[in-house]
C-alpha cells in the first residue's frame, strides 16, 4: 500500500530521498528541526548518504555549497532567522551555478517573533533576499502531499537551473499531518544533464564575475550579458516548472491563495473561482492571462501584502489585498473577510 | 452527516496526556484502513500541563481540510473546553474519568474515539499503526476502550 | 606549498584548494586545481562539505588571517572539533591588506592601524591553544622567509590523517611593515630571519619559535583509559 501518514516535515525529506537527495547539512531551529532529526536518521542507517550538524546556518549552506560542488544532491532547512544568515551564500550558490535546495519552514517573524506559530512572511526575501540582481526560484506547496511532491520537483529544478531553490512551507504545514499516496503524489524521475562534480574536470569557481575562471570584474558589458543569458536560460527551464491550480467557478472575482491558506480559503468559500501558485517564482507565465479572465482580484496571505505588492506590479493594475499577519488562523475571521469581497 | 462529508472530531487535553500519541495513532490506523485523514496539532509548548489540541478529520476520497468549525464530537481530556462558535453533534466530558496518576490508561479513550466513528476494529491495523513501544499493552487498552464504548452504545 | 605537494603526489586529479577572500585567498585561482574563491570566512565549512562526499580528495584551505580567525573564527573553531581530514594552511600576515590595513584579529598588542590609530589594546587570536585543545591535534608555525622548512612543515601537515593546522608567518610590507618604518622588503625578511627560531617538535610555541606541536589519537587512546 502507497498510503503513508507523514507531518509537512518528514514529507519534505521523504519526497527529497525519491528524488536522490544523498547529502543533508544543517543547524536546528524551530519549526523545521524535524527534516534535520529524519535525515540524521537516514544518515544512520544509509552510508551512502551524508549528515553534518554544522555550528550555524552560514556553515550550514557553505557546507552544502562544497557538498553540491562535489557532485552530491543536498539540501538544508531552517526558519526565518536561518534564511537571513544565509542570504549571503544564497548569492555565491547563485554565481557559481550550484545546484541546493533550501527549506524555509516560516515561523512568525521579524527575529526571533512567535518561532512555533506560522506566518508566511518571508515571501519578499526569498524572492530577492541575497544583494545584487539574480532571478530566484520559490516554491511553496499547499498541503503535506504537496510537500512530498514538489520537493522532488525542486530537486530536480535546482539540477536543471544549477541554482539554488528555495522551498517554502511554515509552522502550519510542517506539523501537519496527512494521508499521502506515494504512488500519485511522485515525480517521474528526470534525466538531468548536471555540471560535471569536482575531480572530473579541474575547474576554479569565484563569487567573483568571471569567464572561465578568470576574473572579470571590471567589464560592464560582459556583466549584462552574463546577467541577460542567466535570465533567458532560466526562463526556458521554467517552462516545465508552471505549478498552479486553478479552480474556475462563475464568478468575476479570482482569489489567490497560496501555502496553507489556499486550502482555507477553499474550506470557507467553495464557490470561489480560486487560483493556487505552487511555483511563486519566477512569477507563472499564465498568470496574467487567467487574471485577464476576471475583473477583480482579491490575494489572501498571512502577511502584510508582500506576494499581493510583486503581483500588482505584474499585473500594472491594483488588487485587493486580504492580509492576515502571521499567528493562527480562524476560519471565522477568513470567512467574513472573504465574504465582503465576493 | 452526508456520506460526502469528512468526519471530524478534536481531542482536548493537557501536555502529557497522550493527546498527540492518540492522535497519530488514530491518523495511522485511518491510513491504513485505506482512508484519506489529516491532523492538525497544536500546542502552547509541548511540556506538562501545556494546553494540547488534536483536531482529526477523514474522508474516503480525498484528504479533507485540515481546520473546520463542524465537529462529530469533541473530546476532553481535561477541564471543560469552551466550544462557542463550533458546531459540535457530541462532547464527550472525560476528565472526571481519567487517572491522573496513571495517564497511560488514556489510550483506552482512543479505543472509544474508534469505536464512536464507527471505523472497523481491525487488530492488524491497529498493532501496525502503534509505536513499537508497549505495542501489546497499547493494544489491550485500546481494545478495552472499544468494548466498553460499544457496550455502552448498545445497551444505551 | 607546491613543493609538498608535488612530493607527496597531490595534483589536480586528487587535490581540492578552497579560500575565502583576501589577498592570500586570491591564490586558489591562480593554482591550477578544482579551486573556489568563496565568500568572506566561509571556507571551512566548504571544505567540509567536499571532503564529506568526496573522502578520497585532499582538501586544502588556503586563506589568510582575517578570513579564519576573524569572520571564519565560530568555523574555525568547530572544524577543529570535528576533526576531518582537511588541512588548513593560514597566510599570517597580520592584517586586512586587500582593504587598506586595518586591525587583523591576529595583530599583537599595540599594533597601529588605520583602524587602531592609537595601538591595538587587544590580544591576538590565541590560535595555537584553540587547535591544540583538540585530541587529536596538529599545529605548526612556518614563515615564507624559510621556504625550505616550510615546505617540509606543510608536507607533515598534509600527512596528518586529521585536521591539520599551518601558521605561515608571511609579510605585507605595503600595508603592515611599512607602518612599523621598515622602508623594503629585503629588511623586512632580515628583520624576520633575525627574529624567527625553528625549534622543530615540541609541547608549546612561543612567540617567535617555528615549529610542530601535534597530539596523536593513539596517545589519546591512553589518556582515555587513565
Amino acid at each position: 500500500m502507497s498510503k503513508k501518514v507523514y507531518s509537512g516535515n518528514k514529507a519534505i525529506l521523504k519526497g527529497a530521498l525519491e528524488a536522490g537527495l544523498n547529502f543533508y547539512s544543517g543547524y536546528p531551529i524551530t519549526p523545521s528541526s524535524e527534516i534535520m532529526e529524519e535525515a540524521a536518521v537516514v544518515a544512520g542507517e544509509d552510508k551512502n548518504f551524508k549528515f553534518i550538524q554544522f555550528e550555524d546556518e552560514i556553515a550550514s549552506i557553505t557546507g552544502l555549497i562544497g557538498a553540491s560542488l562535489g557532485g552530491a544532491r543536498g539540501m538544508t532547512a531552517t526558519s526565518g532567522p536561518g534564511l537571513s544568515l544565509m542570504s549571503e551564500a544564497l548569492g555565491l550558490a547563485y554565481m557559481v551555478r550550484t545546484p541546493l535546495v533550501l527549506v524555509d519552514v516560516q515561523r512568525v517573524g521579524p527575529s526571533t517573533g512567535m518561532p512555533t506559530l506560522p506566518a508566511q512572511g518571508d515571501i519578499l526575501q526569498s524572492y530577492h533576499g541575497c544583494h545584487g540582481d539574480y532571478s530566484s526560484i520559490v516554491l511553496y506547496p499547499s498541503s503535506v502531499a504537496g510537500c512530498y511532491q514538489y520537493i522532488q520537483e525542486a530537486i530536480y529544478l535546482s539540477l536543471e537551473a544549477k541554482q539554488p531553490v528555495i522551498f517554502l512551507s511554515d509552522a502550519y504545514l510542517g506539523h501537519l499531518r496527512e494521508t499521502v499516496d506515494l504512488e500519485k503524489n511522485k515525480v517521474r524521475s528526470k534525466e538531468i544533464e548536471t555540471r560535471p562534480a569536482w575531480g572530473n574536470k579541474t575547474r576554479h569557481v569565484s563569487g567573483l564575475l568571471n569567464l572561465k575562471g578568470t576574473p572579470k570584474t571590471k567589464d560592464t558589458q560582459y556583466y549584462r550579458q552574463h546577467h541577460q543569458k542567466r535570465k533567458t536560460e532560466l526562463q526556458k527551464i521554467m517552462a516545465n516548472y508552471q505549478f498552479y491550480e486553478h479552480q474556475q467557478q462563475d464568478t468575476q472575482t479570482l482569489v489567490i491563495a497560496y501555502g496553507i491558506m489556499s486550502q482555507l480559503v477553499k474550506k470557507v468559500c467553495p464557490q470561489a473561482s480560486t487560483l493556487t501558485p505552487i511555483t511563486l517564482f519566477p512569477i507563472l507565465q499564465q498568470l496574467k492571462e487567467i487574471c485577464e479572465d476576471y475583473q477583480k482580484i482579491v490575494v489572501v496571505e498571512a502577511n502584510d501584502g508582500q506576494y499581493a505588492q510583486i503581483l500588482e506590479s505584474h499585473l500594472g493594475h491594483q488588487v485587493t489585498k486580504l492580509n492576515f499577519l502571521g499567528g493562527k488562523v480562524g476560519l471565522k475571521e477568513l470567512q467574513t473577510s472573504l465574504e465582503k469581497e465576493l | 452527516m452526508t456520506k460526502n462529508k469528512a468526519k471530524r472530531i478534536k481531542i482536548f487535553g493537557e501536555g502529557g496526556q497522550g493527546v498527540q500519541f492518540m492522535a497519530d495513532t488514530l491518523i495511522r490506523y485511518l491510513a491504513k484502513l485505506g482512508f484519506y485523514a489529516t491532523f492538525l496539532p497544536e500546542y502552547d509548548a509541548a511540556v506538562r500541563g501545556g494546553q494540547i489540541t488534536a483536531e482529526v478529520a477523514f474522508n474516503q476520497k480525498q484528504t479533507p481540510c485540515p481546520q473546520d468549525t463542524e465537529f462529530n464530537a469533541i473530546f476532553c481530556l481535561s477541564g471543560n473546553e469552551k466550544t462557542d462558535g463550533l458546531v459540535v453533534d457530541k462532547k464527550f466530558q472525560l476528565s472526571d474519568l481519567l487517572d491522573k496518576d496513571e495517564t497511560y490508561k488514556n489510550t483506552r479513550v482512543l479505543g472509544q474515539i474508534i469505536s464512536f466513528l464507527e471505523l472497523p476494529f481491525n487488530k492488524e491495523a491497529i498493532l501496525a499503526a502503534l509505536p513499537d513501544k508497549r505495542k501489546d499493552s497499547n493494544y489491550q487498552l485500546v481494545k478495552e476502550g472499544y468494548q466498553a464504548y460499544g457496550s455502552q452504545r448498545t445497551s444505551g | 606549498m607546491i613543493s609538498a605537494f608535488d612530493q607527496l603526489g597531490f595534483d589536480e586529479s586528487n587535490t581540492a584548494i578552497l579560500s575565502g577572500i583576501g589577498c592570500t585567498a586570491r591564490s586558489s585561482g591562480y593554482l591550477k586545481f578544482d579551486s573556489i574563491n568563496a565568500i568572506h570566512g566561509r571556507s571551512l565549512p566548504i571544505a567540509e562539505g567536499l571532503k564529506k562526499v568526496q573522502p578520497d580528495k585532499n582538501v586544502v584551505v588556503f586563506s589568510g588571517d582575517g578570513d579564519l580567525t576573524g569572520i571564519g573564527g565560530n568555523h574555525l573553531l568547530h572544524s577543529a572539533r570535528r576533526n576531518s581530514n582537511i588541512t588548513v594552511i593560514m597566510n599570517n600576515n597580520l592584517t586586512f591588506g586587500l582593504t587598506g590595513g586595518q586591525l587583523s584579529p591576529m595583530a599583537p598588542r599595540g599594533t597601529v592601524s588605520p583602524t587602531s590609530p592609537k595601538g591595538s589594546s587587544i590580544e591576538p587570536v590565541n590560535i595555537q591553544g584553540l587547535v591544540a585543545s583538540y585530541n587529536p591535534h596538529f599545529f605548526s608555525r612556518g614563515s615564507v622567509v624559510y621556504p625550505d622548512k616550510l615546505s617540509q612543515t606543510i608536507k607533515q601537515a598534509l600527512e596528518w590523517p586529521h585536521f591539520s593546522f599551518v601558521e605561515v608567518v608571511s609579510v605585507c610590507p605595503t600595508n603592515y611593515y611599512r607602518r612599523l618604518g621598515f622602508k623594503s622588503v629585503a629588511e623586512v625578511y632580515q628583520y624576520l630571519q633575525k627574529n624567527l627560531k625553528f625549534v622543530g617538535e615540541t609541547e608549546k610555541l612561543e612567540p617567535g619559535q617555528l615549529g610542530i606541536v601535534k597530539k596523536e589519537l593513539k596517545q589519546k587512546e591512553e589518556d582515555d583509559k587513565k
